[in-house]
């Protein structure tokens, strides 16, 4: 069980405190795909950076099977926006990179497993510079999954890929969580796309970051994004923005 | 199907055809770079058989020629050179390699950093040869002097290319590092130092071309041997010629050591850039 409980989070932009996170309070069950949508700059990467410990400023405590997360761990792991591969190092060590020195001792294995889970089976000794950007992304996922962590997190780790190309790694990120049953926290900016891949989709709210309302998705896997109950609850969740936007406006003038 | 058929034959024969004339246009190409140089040749030739100066002053090409196969027959080039080298050798290895150990002490380290670095750039304000005396009094006027001299000199390139090198290495690389919790030699190894390479291969570049200088300007202080002594004794003889062979052997050893540099630094960023 991944807890976040009651956190805040502010940054000092310009001498100023300026508040990003506004208690935060979610519970993420083992094994559960849980997606993160607001606005942008409303602070979801600077949650998932609280999360995987690369950031330990703030008010509040997360808590992963019933410990304080203190720094990184191997129990929790990310996927940037970008594949951050070194292009010095093999596809291959870059994903054997992840892996602890015992891990790295015991099982040989496990970094070939995880390439061809996220079919990169054959490109273990290319240059990550050969590979596009979707197989990339590919080898990213590997990596954050060698070793074997509890909990997956995920920056918008589609985004910078072509329509086709996502919605096809939509799919293999799917099959990735069913055959891994790792917890997955995702943060996407296409709401298709959480609700595709989502058991429930946070909303938050933007300056401070806030959860708006935390919606179940409830239907049945593989889902269809032209069905009448996906549109119902794409509606349900753009209607937040549509208000956050009215606001905005009327705010200007 | 039948677009690829098409294109296929014009592309098959363009291949080979720009191959049978790649050397020859690529020396065409060059024309200017010979240029210069014949260009110097004929004005020297034409103002030296003039005999405007005299010719200890102004050696015409012809003798310096002579006298350089002079110094090749009787191997006194080849001896002085291969000294010089080795020296160049030893103090380069010496300089750039303690220059690359600070460097990356100063890079990773606030610490090292904070106590190293306003020493060096304080140090660094000494014209290297100003240091000769001091060197000279503490290490006598043999060899040791003069490997010290030279190391001083490859030291600072590597030494400030390598920590500004590190100190670059992007935030998001290191993230990546400490997210999986690589420990220190991991991290040293496989992020920070392929990451700073081409920073530490210019630094290793700039050391080198600096030892080269360095020789022969030790050599011409104090020295028995080495390509700098003997410009320096003949020059007490009025050997202009020698002069002469001297610094065109200076350059053009100067000049492919460079090459010879650039190609390993081509071959290092290569070899960064594909797979192990
Ligand atoms: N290191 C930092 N120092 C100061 N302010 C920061 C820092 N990191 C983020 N912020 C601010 O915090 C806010 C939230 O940033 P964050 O990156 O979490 O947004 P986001 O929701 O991920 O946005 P996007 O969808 O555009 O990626 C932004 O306004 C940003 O300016
Ligand atoms: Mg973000």
């Amino acid at each position: 069980m991944l807890e976040i409980r009651n956190v805040n989070k502010s940054f000092w932009i310009d001498s100023k405190e300026v508040q990003i996170l506004k208690d935060i309070s979610l519970k993420v069950a083992p094994g559960e795909f849980v997606s993160l949508v607001g606005m942008s700059g409303c602070g979801k990467t600077t949650l998932l950076r609280l999360i995987v410990g690369l950031d330990e400023e703030y008010d509040g405590g997360i808590f992963l099977g019933g410990e304080k997360i203190k720094g990184p761990s191997r129990k929790r792991g990310i996927v940037f926006q970008e594949p951050r591969l070194f292009p010095w190092l093999s596809v291959e060590r870059n994903v054997s990179l992840a892996l602890g020195d015992q891990q790295r001792k015991h099982a040989s294995g496990t970094v070939q497993k995880h390439l061809e889970l996220v079919g990169l089976k054959g490109f273990e000794r290319v240059s990550p510079k050969q590979l596009s950007g979707g197989m990339a992304q590919r080898a990213a996922f590997a990596r954050a999954l060698v070793a074997a962590p509890d909990v997956l997190l995920l920056d918008e780790p589609l985004g910078a890929l072509d329509a086709l190309t996502r919605i096809h790694m939509q799919r293999e990120l799917e099959r990735i969580w069913q055959e891994e049953k790792t917890t997955m926290v995702m943060v996407t900016h296409d709401i298709d796309e959480a609700i595709q891949l989502s058991d429930r989709v946070v909303v938050m709210s933007s300056r401070p970051g806030e959860i708006k309302e935390i919606i179940p998705i409830a239907l049945p896997r593989p889902r269809d994004n032209k069905s009448h109950d996906f549109l119902v609850i794409k509606n349900q969740i753009l209607a937040h923005f549509q208000s956050q936007a009215k606001q905005y406006f009327s705010w200007e003038i | 199907m039948s677009i690829t058929q098409t294109a296929n034959p014009p592309l098959a024969q363009t291949g080979p055809a720009i191959k049978i004339n790649a050397p020859g246009r690529k020396l065409l190409a060059r024309w200017k770079t010979f240029a210069g140089p014949l260009l110097l040749l004929l004005i020297w030739k034409v103002v030296g058989d003039a005999h405007i100066a005299p010719d200890s002053l102004l050696v015409p090409p012809g003798k310096v020629v002579e006298s350089a196969i002079d110094l090749i027959k009787t191997d006194i080039l080849v001896d002085n050179l291969l000294v010089s080298l080795s020296r160049v050798a030893k103090g380069f290895l010496v300089g750039s390699s303690l220059g690359f150990f600070i460097g990356v002490l100063t890079g990773v380290s606030k610490g090292a950093d904070e106590f190293l670095s306003p020493l060096l750039r304080t140090v660094r304000q000494v014209p290297l040869l100003g240091w000769m005396p001091l060197i000279i009094l503490w290490f006598g006027i043999g060899e040791l002097s003069k490997v010290v001299f030279i190391a001083i000199g490859a030291f600072f390139p590597t030494m400030l290319n390598t920590a500004s090198g590190i100190r670059g290495v992007s935030k998001e690389y290191l993230e990546v590092g400490k997210v999986y919790q690589l420990n220190k030699a991991r991290l040293l190894f496989l992020i920070i130092i392929p990451s700073a390479l081409p920073s530490i291969v210019t630094g290793v570049r700039l050391s080198m071309s600096l030892s080269w200088m360095m020789v022969v300007g030790a050599e011409m202080i104090s020295a028995n041997s080495g390509i700098g002594q003997m410009m320096t004794a003949t020059r007490d003889m009025f050997r202009t010629d020698i002069v002469m062979v001297g610094i065109i052997v200076i350059g053009i050893v100067g000049f492919f050591i460079d090459v010879l540099i650039k190609k390993i630094e081509a071959a290092i960023i290569r070899w960064q850039m594909t797979v192990k």
